[in-house]
């Protein structure tokens, strides 16, 4: 019992921060219709730049916090302007390929700018395990849970109750009529890749005091999340919420009651499966849409 | 290029758009005058839609388009929504998992928080049925109530050119004549229409004047009751 609970918490760990990188693919797959494999650098990118600015810079991890999302958005914002825009209209096979040789190109600038090692940022409030029942909790894991729920509630609002959330809902349900209606629809492709961008670096800095960081951790960690997104549909956020905490919690059943060998492989078994389900491919009705 | 006359909401010309190789527009010219309701008709690809998408700046068109005496033919569909120009797309469009209100409103996206408030109110007055489904996902809304819908959302921008495109398709009879009637409610009340219709008759009975289309150019033009007696049209759309 006390193992299961372990697992547990270890697995709503990791499948928080599966969630908040599965969240990015959803949001700009419903803005653009764009799998954005990308994604993962984004992390890669939160995680780096918080401890680049820390030791760095000096800067203390809460001025650090807000600059690494803010670098994250940037990024976010240039791939699209650079990237993807230009490929407007394009095929889904291109835009595809477009967003991995951008991910090439991050992960590229990263290791040289900054390094191959493995970083550690400080945990947010100290290692001093909190002891429940016979397991203990890592007290980040408590900021990842709880952000994911900040975030989750905060993405609700966004969506339900302000004007730019509700114009990218629309784009995302009939971007022609979005246009007819007189919205920007290039604005809120811009705004879908910094708000991902910055979920995705959120993720990025949470987990790096536990799991460290480094230059590549962006595609396992991409990955996880574009599984966690299939697993929820692909186009909702909330799905990739859902997504995300079971590829978790299964990776953390799987590596503790049969092989800690094995728990990579069930992000990639589960992609595998959700193709075999829809052999048309994840990709079958965007291919047909306009970006 | 010549000018038009001053009174001309909206003039086009030499207006050509290709899908691939498909040329879509061959060259049309027309001008809409200021509180006019002028119906276009023809068949099944005639360009009907393509030249409205065009108009709206959300298909690409080469040729000139000149919106109240202004040059809009580089200007980006966002803008010409804010200049005056709404659409009511083939197919209504609604954003069908938002509830009705949400539509409405986003169809205001270019206007203040109050006049928005002031648009639905509007909008209920004119359709009440959507004031008794506010709540509801557009998507579940009938065929003619999604269209009302569509109208309503148009008519939230406070445009001064309003194209409707096909707003009978599929439509009961008795649902085609009450859209009809609101689209003569609206030109009374002053808006500036550009209907394009397979349904001829009833789009030529209540127009000014009218335009036929066919495989991208404009075949033959005058006005509503002319064209409705000229033998050809009945041949071609009237079925008589
Ligand atoms: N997305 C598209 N891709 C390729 N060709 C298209 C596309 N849309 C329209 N066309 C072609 O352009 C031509 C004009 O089509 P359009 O939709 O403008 O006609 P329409 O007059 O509106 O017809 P309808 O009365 O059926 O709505 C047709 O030959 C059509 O096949
Ligand atoms: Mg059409």
């Amino acid at each position: 019992m006390d193992e299961f609970l372990q697992f547990l918490f270890s697995g709503l760990t990791r499948g928080s921060i599966y969630a908040l990188v599965g969240i990015g693919f959803a949001i700009i797959y419903n803005a653009s219709h764009v799998i954005n494999f990308a994604q993962g650098e984004f992390v890669m990118i939160g995680g780096m730049a918080a401890v680049f600015i820390t030791a760095n810079a000096g800067l203390p991890l809460i001025a650090a916090i807000p600059l690494a999302l803010a670098i994250a958005g940037v990024a976010g914002v240039a791939l699209e302007r650079f990237a993807v825009a230009p490929a407007r209209g394009a095929s889904v096979v291109t835009l595809i390929i477009i967003t991995i040789g951008a991910s090439i190109f991050l992960r590229g600038v990263v290791e040289v700018a900054i390094g191959k090692r493995d970083y550690a940022l400080p945990a947010f409030s100290g290692d001093t395990p909190i002891r429940i029942g016979g397991a203990t909790l890592h007290p980040q894991s408590l900021w990842i849970l709880g952000t994911l729920a900040v975030v989750v509630l905060a993405l609700k609002w966004f969506f339900e109750r302000t004007r730019p959330g509700k114009a990218m809902l629309a784009t995302s349900h009939n971007r022609l009529a979005a246009q007819l209606a007189g919205i920007e629809t290039r604005h809120v492709m811009l705004t879908a890749f910094a708000l991902s961008a910055m979920l995705g670096a959120l993720a990025g800095l949470l987990t790096a005091p536990i799991t460290l960081t480094r230059f590549d951790i962006g595609i396992m960690l991409g990955l996880k999340g574009f599984c966690a997104a299939i697993l929820g549909g692909l186009g909702s956020p909330y799905g990739a919420v859902a997504g995300g905490l079971a590829l978790g919690l299964a990776e953390a059943m799987t590596g503790g009651y049969i092989s800690s060998a094995y728990q990579d492989a069930v992000a990639f078994a589960i992609i595998l499966a959700v193709l075999f389900v829809r052999p048309q491919g994840l990709f079958g009705r965007a291919g047909t849409e306009r970006v | 290029m010549k000018a038009g006359p001053p009174d001309m909401l909206l003039e086009v010309s030499g207006l050509v758009s290709r899908y691939g190789r498909i040329e879509a527009l061959k060259g049309i010219d027309l001008a809409v005058a200021e509180g006019e309701l002028l119906a276009l008709v023809g068949g099944n690809g005639a360009g009907k839609t393509t030249l409205l998408r065009a108009i709206s700046g959300v298909q690409p068109a080469e040729g000139r388009v000149r919106f109240a005496g202004e040059d809009i033919s580089a200007m980006p569909a966002a803008r010409r929504v804010r200049a005056g120009i709404a659409q009511v797309p083939e197919g209504r469009q609604v954003w069908g998992p938002m509830p009705v209100e949400d539509n409405l409103a986003l169809g205001g996206y270019t206007r203040s928080a109050a006049e928005v408030a002031e648009g639905i109110e509007r909008a209920y007055a004119m359709f009440p049925i959507l004031k008794e489904k506010r709540r509801q996902p557009a998507g579940t809304l009938s065929g003619g109530q999604q269209q009302m819908l569509a109208i309503a959302r148009a008519l939230m921008s406070k445009p001064r050119l309003l194209l409707l495109d096909e707003p009978s398709m599929g439509l009961a009879p008795l649902l085609v004549q009450e859209i009809f009637a609101t689209v003569k409610r609206l030109k009374a009340a002053g808006t500036t229409i550009f209907l394009v219709e397979q349904n001829a008759s009833a789009a030529l009975a209540i127009a000014d004047r009218g335009y036929v289309m066919e495989t991208g150019r404009i075949t033959m033009q005058d006005s509503g009751p002319a064209l409705l007696a000229d033998e050809r049209v009945k041949a071609a759309y009237l079925g008589i």
